[in-house]
């Protein structure tokens, strides 16, 4: 088991930075989830960290002590790589056994763990595959099981999963948490899924550019954004913004046909000041009309995913999202009003975009 | 179908079939004659018209070629020279493949390494045949296999680095990577993996490097005499002043051949690819 720490830590290829300035404390047995947009550096990170990549300024201290000159062989990870990276000349079995055959352990105790990992991820009736007779959610599971049947330090899984149907990548998920909680190593896992993050992680990060947003756990992530990027990815469909001015009674948001106001409390202060005003679709109420607090809007289109309901509405130039769990028989065109949960808004600087947490 | 293009297509067929037999002869008519040649007696070798099947014949220029003239020692020589070389150029110049299809190079200066040393086989060897003439002299090592192993290495060498550069480029870097995490060395991950892979292309360059040493006769000719002359410069010798040993010269050239027709079908064999199918995405 080990405890991960980046200090400083800065890549740069050429004019790219693909991390940038990272302070992270990746705790022993910790599920950390890094999530972010295409592009943002995770795969960089699980790389440096690994030891493939050099990292370009700062340090990554495993279990406190510095490893930037150490071989990733003797870092004691283990990785599954995000383009499965199975060797094409072996079996399924040799695959998964290989880092067993490397340490030199006794072939019949490798043969056994071999099998026992292959049942756990379902692959026991490919051992004698290739890795080109397999699918690609197959392959997935394959190096999942290379990476599980040792024990390293840390694991770093790079979107494990995303090549599995949604009921095997629900089930593989469950047996991941499941093995991580039993094993109880630390695990740095990149994901696009924020179902898959939200249910394996203890910790959330979340990047954008290479640059660290915030670190928490998955309730705090969802419940009190540090900013704007990250109210926006994490949920969907994904938070609504309005434009706003901190006003005598609350926040103005511009509408029409007349002015909206919500009720908020706020600095007199801060009277005049622009705004950023978020909501989340499952935060917004449709109702009968004619209240006062409600906003009239014009249906644009509906949604049905089943369990839940789309209600796409604008006003004016402002577009909003709306989720219901119940369905909603609304037609294109139609009025209707809808109002805000209140205490469920967020808001954020328009020039910074970080949250205004209190006033 | 209708009958125009059938019969259309009958006349390509007729027209592609005529053209392959006429390249199979082209190719086999010599070395069938090199055969009947090897075991005619000297009476039948230069009649005219030819004798196309001989009805008798004999080993007897085998005999004189490899039991009098001591062709088999000239026959060892070319077979070790190549392999040495072959060996030479093909371990040296895999690792400067695999350096140069891996490693960053400042101011993006691996297409220009990797362009001039290909561009070192544009030039004739044989312009460089005198100078290295003197040269091998001057060291005292004419007439020695050291010096025709060392030239066959150097001559294969960056035939050797541009083949392995485009092999090792085709072999996913994450293989390598996935074994140093799994616990090897670079080096390791590069002789266990990436070599591995690399095999079939890597053994059909060391035979294509093989038979260009095995045949080569320039060099051999002007920087041999007596005691380390290969087969191509022997075969030459029996072209004498005053007659031409056809049946001496076509059984040794029917011995030579055996190696470079052996080597060129297991090349054909590995040749194909395929093997690293399935190991990325996609
Ligand atoms: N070897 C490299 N050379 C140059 N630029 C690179 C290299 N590797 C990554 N980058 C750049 O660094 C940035 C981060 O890449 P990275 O692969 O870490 O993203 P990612 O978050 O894993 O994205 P994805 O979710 O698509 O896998 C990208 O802009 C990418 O183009
Ligand atoms: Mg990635």
């Amino acid at each position: 088991m080990a405890s991960i720490s980046y200090r400083n830590i800065t890549k740069r290829f050429g004019s790219v930075t693909a991390v940038n300035n990272l302070d992270l404390e990746v705790r022993e047995g910790e599920f950390l989830v890094l999530l972010g947009p295409s592009g943002c550096g995770k795969t960089t990170l699980l790389r440096m960290t690994a030891g493939l990549e050099e990292v370009s300024a700062g340090a990554i201290l495993m279990n406190g002590r510095a490893v930037n000159e150490i071989a990733p062989k003797d870092r004691d990870i283990a990785m599954v790589f995000q383009s499965y990276a199975l060797y094409p000349h072996l079996t399924v079995a040799e695959n998964i056994g290989y880092p067993l055959k490397i340490r030199g352990v006794d072939r019949s105790a490798a043969a056994a763990k071999t099998m026992a990992v292959a049942k756990m991820l379902k692959i026991e009736q490919l051992l004698n595959r290739l890795p080109r007779e397999l699918s690609g959610g197959q392959r997935q599971r394959v190096a999942l099981g290379r990476a599980m049947i040792r024990e390293p330090g840390a694991f770093l899984m790079d979107e494990p999963l995303s090549n599995l149907d949604a009921k095997l990548r629900v089930e593989t998920r469950a047996e991941i948490k499941k093995l991580q909680r039993d094993l109880g190593k630390t695990t740095l896992y990149v994901t696009h899924d924020q179902a898959e993050a939200m249910s394996l992680a203890t910790r959330v990060a979340i990047f954008d550019h290479g640059v660290l947003q915030q670190a928490a756990s998955p309730q705090e992530i969802f419940e009190e954004p540090a900013n704007q990027f990250v109210a926006s990815f994490v949920g969907t469909p994904s938070m609504n913004f309005m434009a706003a001015t901190v006003v005598a009674e609350g926040i103005e948001i511009k509408a029409q046909p007349k002015r909206y106001v919500i009720g908020l409390k706020r600095p007199a202060s801060e009277h005049g000041r622009p705004v950023v005003a978020g909501i989340r679709p499952q935060h917004i109420r449709i109702g009968s009309g004619g209240a006062a607090s409600a906003l009239p809007v014009k249906v644009f289109i509906t949604e049905s995913l089943g369990t839940e309901f789309h209600i796409f509405v604008e006003n004016g130039d402002s577009k909003i999202v709306i989720a219901s769990a119940s369905p909603v028989d609304l037609a294109t065109g139609e009025m209707i009003s809808i109002d805000f949960e209140v205490d469920k808004i967020k808001l954020f600087d328009p020039a910074t975009g970080l949250r205004i947490r209190k006033w | 179908m209708n009958p125009k293009t059938s019969g259309r297509s009958f006349i390509w067929r007729a027209a592609s079939l005529a053209l392959l037999a006429a390249a199979i002869l082209a190719v086999c008519f010599p070395l069938y004659w090199l055969l009947i040649t090897s075991v005619k007696f000297r009476a039948d070798q230069m009649t005219f018209p030819p004798v196309w099947i001989p009805a008798r014949w004999t080993l007897g220029s085998f005999h004189e070629a490899f039991v009098v003239k001591g062709f088999g020692a000239y026959f060892v020589n070319s077979l070790v020279y190549a392999g040495c070389s072959t060996f030479l150029s093909v371990a040296l110049g895999s690792l400067a493949g695999y350096s140069l299809a891996r490693f960053k190079f400042p101011g993006q200066l691996e297409p220009k390494i990797s362009f001039w040393i290909l561009s070192t086989r544009m030039f004739p060897p044989v312009v460089s045949l005198i100078p290295l003439y003197f040269l091998i002299r001057k060291i005292n090592l004419l007439d020695t296999p050291a010096a025709l192993i060392a030239l066959y290495a150097v001559f294969n060498l960056p035939f050797v680095v541009w083949m392995t550069r485009s092999f090792f480029k085709e072999i996913p870097v994450d293989l390598e990577e996935a074994a140093m995490v799994d616990g090897l060395t670079r080096f390791q991950a590069f002789g266990r993996v990436t070599l591995r892979l690399a095999a079939p292309g890597l053994a059909a360059t060391a035979i294509l490097c093989f038979i260009a040493s095995f045949n080569e006769f320039i060099f051999a000719l002007t920087l041999t005499t007596l005691k380390a002359v290969t087969l191509p410069v022997g075969i030459a010798g029996f072209v004498t002043q005053y007659k031409v040993m056809w049946g001496e010269m076509a059984a040794a050239g029917l011995v030579a051949a055996v190696p470079v027709v052996v080597f060129s079908l297991l090349a054909g064999r590995h040749m194909v690819k395929g093997l690293t199918m399935g190991a990325v995405k996609g």
